[in-house]
């Protein structure tokens, strides 16, 4: 026993000095995030096997482990862009993330421009056999992008860093609405605020800014009828078709604690609610995961979503870097948002959107985005490595 | 390119504003205190430490929020009960050989069962796996003969198909295999196909009837024959009619019901899309989901009926009572407008015809919250129908029932129910005041007498809604619900549909429930129209006018003649309408109103009068 506990902290003894590029990830990574990412991962991976073969069977498609054997496929990727961005310095995370931005709002004009019209809106890019959706990997890149301009105009008072703030998100914002994608463009709204407010602009410009946006909503609720009528029907959500919602409300009911047991009856089974809600794998995994898992199991789901945008934040609220701050901030509220909007509409709490669960919902471009914000997020919040000049750091 | 990527320090990347070595200017108002630091590096560490206040507090909200969906999570699966799945647990599910058959009213089969011959493998029995595999390939070239044989040496028991033809079991027990056997399984089969799938349901194995008459049907097992209230060739009727309104006008989803006003059996019921219960998985679950019944609507302005035959029933009002309808009308921070504004003050009567939501939201307040409540509680408005079915859905109420909901709700705004529970209310207000639950089992006594009922509204207050009804077609919004021969009567309801955060511009549900004969009316029908769009014969109108009361026309009309209903003479229905009214002197009234029921012109005073007054004493007795 002793010899084995000797041995270990050799090892690490060895790894820490060592310094090898793998030792130096590792030991400066924040490995509480990790952990909290690799849960998840995990609960996704199992869920897709209760949720994917009822969403095969409800689209028609032969192969029941279609979306099974999608999801590992788009999980594998997805890990691995996550690792190799949270190898970046800050400096380079902020470089990569200026990018991916300025690359993906080009991709989601050439959407717009040429992209197929699914469901009513412009939001996929054909790139050979596979479609991407660029605005879910903007969404990390404008956090980056937005986090400089207003770490800039914080410390630089000559330098029009919240005006260029404003304006990434209004050229953003628009191409969303365009799309149409009113849930990602709400979305980015509420994470711009969060990190204007954290940037530390005064309360002036602060309350200011609400003060105008309040101002245009009274304004349009006294002067433009529709928008009244919009506005009374989001309180009072009357009737029309809520199947979805109320299907999925139903089905987390059934659930109960520990789960609904269909046994292993294939007729029981297929009286599931889970096989009456059309975008089970996506939009309403969370419905899936409470009829199947119970209440525990949510609230697991819950805890790690909760529990990674704490130490998030906790981790941001450490560092000596306005830029590192907004930006961890803005990305972990961007996870943290899309969990509790998704988790909202299932729970009825909130209007219908479709918005995706990072890292459990099925879908290759919100995967593979959620990949990248965690990269950044994890690169963001390393340990400030001794070898790294101050400059890399952006300390 | 790379050197910059990786972040090595190059000429272009000057511009970086990082602590380089200068003293920059330092600003003249900074944004935030800053502590005694003076180099940019220490005041930029100081900028980041005030802002931990603001990401705690952030934060803070995020922990807030994640609690309170926890605490909704809970509530969902731990606090609220669940009713439904104690009741389906514990019913008695039919065996699948004693599932009764079920019919429609006239003994047509919607549902039976049928005996089907399979393919299984008893594999103790098998000599030879690779020639017993070859053989059934020979028949069934789609298994692959090694795979089988395989399965028949690791498996007890295979079982390889449910439905056998004669001629697949013909060539199979040729070929003289030992283990190779048919085993005999009942299976649910509906002769009708996708024709009244909603109305008969399906069944899933081990769990009977999940939906329609299959779930009433494990009730009723052994007893032979099911009749339900279904009457296949008015559901054909009704099918079609939809169909084809749904093809003009670019529909993805609509829905009808077909109503006994007598007796509130439901004869016919249509959901579309639709599916074929024969093959449940083949459709979407979407489709499955039956309209008329699960689904609530805002509905409109079908509404304005109910409304005025409540003010009349209390004696508030008249059909000749007259409404200012000149101005939209203010109620406390809501403005009613009308959507054809004529602005004139008209009568009760014409506030109907023309759907004057400003009319009807003043009657509405003469009448009073709570009257208006209890009539739509004795209408079944307020809860969720009960008939044999499963499928049912409670109503959407306002959650504060004040003024401006009573002025709203009066026009059928505010308000959403089922369709099957709208059909029912409008039932009662034309059949002669009796409220019927609606039943899908078929009744014997035809008089409705048999069934439970309420008295609503007097026998009085029904003939004057059926006469402002009949006005409706010949002097209203709806000439092209006209079915000549059996003076339908009803009311078009075009209403705006709510969306996600406000009622959507150009996103209608055109509606139309009526009834006929109007004079003495046996069917309540009514079809709505979810999101039509106007084409270039309705001058681009989409509206219940355009879309659904043509329809409704033509289901009377081809209804009338198969289900054996005469057409009548003009008058004869026009002593009928009158008939039921009660004086006289009322009937005066109603004639100096220029009332038209004949539609074909207007009546003349003079030889035509006298035959109507003839009539009309014959009717009334001395």
């Amino acid at each position: 026993m002793n010899t084995l506990t000797a041995y270990i902290s050799d090892l690490r003894l060895t790894s820490r000095d060592s310094m090898s590029a793998l030792g130096r990830w590792w030991w400066s990574i924040d490995h509480w995030l990790l952990y909290a990412t690799g849960a998840l991962i995990l609960m996704g991976i199992v869920l897709s096997f209760a949720a994917g073969p009822a969403s095969a069977m409800r689209i028609g498609i032969e192969n029941t482990n279609h979306f099974i054997i999608k999801h590992m496929m788009f999980i594998v990727p997805a890990i691995g862009l996550m690792i190799m961005v949270s190898f970046l310095t800050p400096l380079q995370a902020r470089r990569v993330g200026v990018i991916v931005f300025a690359v993906m709002l080009a991709m989601i004009i050439a959407a717009l421009l040429f992209g197929p019209t699914i469901k009513g809106a412009n939001r996929w890019l054909p790139l050979g056999p596979i479609g991407i959706q660029p605005s879910e990997f903007a969404k990390a890149g404008f956090v980056i992008a937005a986090a400089w301009l207003m770490a800039e105009g914080a410390n630089a008072k000559k330098f029009p860093g919240g005006l260029l703030a404003l304006g990434c998100y209004a050229m953003f914002a628009g191409l969303l609405i365009a799309q149409p994608d009113y849930g990602q463009w709400a979305l980015v709204t509420a994470v711009w605020a969060i990190m204007f407010f954290i940037a530390g602009w005064s309360w002036f410009w602060i309350i200011a800014l609400g003060c105008t946006a309040v101002g245009a909503l009274y304004m349009g609720y006294l002067y433009a009828p529709h928008i009244a009528s919009r506005i009374d029907t989001f309180l009072n959500p009357a009737s029309g078709d809520t199947y979805q919602v109320d299907k999925a409300v139903e089905a987390i009911r059934n659930g109960g604690a520990f789960g609904h047991d269909f046994g292993q009856e294939p007729g029981a089974a297929a009286d599931a609610v889970k096989y009456q809600l059309p975008d089970s794998h996506t939009d309403f995994i969370f419905a899936v995961a409470g009829e199947e898992f119970g209440f525990f199991l949510c609230l697991v789901i819950l805890a790690l979503y909760a529990f990674f945008v704490c130490r998030a934040f906790m981790l941001a609220a450490r560092k000596q870097s306005v830029f590192i701050q907004t930006a961890v901030c803005g990305l972990a509220a961007t996870i943290g948002l899309q969990a509790i909007v998704n988790i909202g509409v299932n729970l009825r709490v909130l209007p219908a959107k479709g918005m995706t669960l990072p890292f459990i919902s099925y879908g290759g471009s919100s995967m593979l985005a959620t990949g990248l914000a965690i990269g950044l997020i994890l690169a963001l919040t390393r340990k400030q490595p001794g070898h790294m000049s101050r400059r890399e750091t952006l300390a | 390119m790379l050197a910059w990527l990786t972040g090595r320090r190059s000429k272009s990347a000057k511009a970086e504003i990082i602590f380089d070595g200068s003293l920059p200017e330092m600003p003249a108002e900074p944004c935030l205190p800053i502590s005694g630091r003076t180099t940019l590096v220490g005041r930029e560490a100081g900028r980041a430490r005030q802002l931990q206040g603001r990401i705690w507090l952030c934060l803070s909200v995020f922990v807030l929020i994640f609690s309170g969906l926890a605490l909704r999570l809970a509530n969902i699966t731990l606090v609220s009960p669940e009713p439904e799945k104690v009741m389906v647990a514990s019913r008695a599910i039919a065996e699948p050989g004693e599932r009764p058959e079920i019919t429609d009213r006239n003994g047509v089969s919607l549902a039976l069962n049928r005996t089907v011959t399979g393919l299984a493998i008893d594999t103790k029995m098998v000599w030879d796996a690779m020639e017993t595999a070859q053989g059934i390939a020979s028949v069934f070239p789609q298994y692959d003969p090694s795979a089988l044989a395989r399965r028949i040496e690791d498996k007890k028991y295979i079982i390889l198909r449910n439905e056998l033809t004669a001629e697949e079991q013909r060539a199979l027990l040729t070929l003289g295999l030992p283990g190779v056997t048919f085993p005999e399984t009942t299976k649910r089969v509906y002769p009708q196909g996708a024709l009244a799938a909603h109305a008969a349901g399906y069944t899933i194995a081990g769990r009977g009837g999940v939906a329609g008459l299959e779930f009433v049907a494990d009730e009723h097992a052994g007893e032979g024959k099911l009749a339900s209230s279904i009457d296949v060739r008015a559901q054909q009727i009704l099918e079609e009619e939809i169909r084809a309104g749904m093809d003009r006008f670019k529909v993805d989803s609509a829905w009808g019901v077909i109503m006994k006003a007598k007796t509130g059996e439901v004869v016919a019921l249509a959901s579309m899309p639709s599916f074929n219960p024969n093959e449940v998985n083949d459709s979407p679950a979407d489709h499955w989901r039956n309209r008329a019944m699960q689904d609530r609507y805002e509905l409109g302005s079908a509404f304005k009926v109910i409304t005025a035959a409540s003010v009349i029933e209390e004696g508030i009002a008249s059909p000749e009572t007259l409404y200012d309808a000149r101005k939209p009308l203010k109620v406390y921070d809501r403005t009613i407008y009308d959507f054809h504004p004529r602005r004139e003050i008209m009568s009760l009567s014409k506030v109907v015809q023309h759907s004057s939501n400003i009319g009807i939201a003043r009657a509405a307040l003469d009448l009073g919250r709570e009257r208006q409540r209890e009539y739509f509680a004795q209408l079944g408005l307020t809860e969720a129908v009960k008939t044999e079915l499963p499928e049912s859905r409670d109503p959407d109420l306002p959650l504060r029932w004040g003024p401006v909901e009573t002025a709203t709700i009066s026009y059928g705004h505010g308000i959403a129910v089922t369709p099957l529970q709208l059909t029912a209310a409008i039932s009662a207000v034309i059949n002669g005041g009796i409220y019927r639950t609606p039943t899908f089992l078929k009744v014997e006594d035809q008089t409705g007498a048999s069934r439970e009922g309420r008295q609503v509204f007097s026998p009085e207050t029904s003939a004057k809604m059926r006469l402002i009804m009949r006005q409706v077609i010949t002097d209203g919004s709806a000439s092209r619900a006209e079915a000549p021969g059996y003076y339908p009567i009803g009311k078009t309801a075009t209403a705006d549909k709510p969306g996600i955060g406000g009622y959507r511009d150009n996103a209608r549900l055109s509606s139309f429930v009526g009834a006929f004969p109007g004079y003495d009316p046996e069917y309540v029908i009514l079809v709505s129209f979810d999101e039509p769009h106007g084409i270039e014969a309705t001058y681009g109108y989409a509206t219940a006018g355009w879309v659904a009361a043509p329809v409704f026309g033509n289901i009377v009309a081809r209804m009338g003649p198969v289900l054996g209903i005469a057409p009548a003479h003009d008058d004869l229905a026009f002593a009928q309408f009158m008939a039921g009214l009660r004086s006289s002197e009322e009937v005066t009234l109603a004639l100096n109103d220029q009332i038209d029921v004949s539609a074909t012109a207007s009546l003349e005073v003079g030889e035509e009068m006298d035959d109507v007054a003839r009539l009309l004493a014959k009717e009334l007795g001395p």
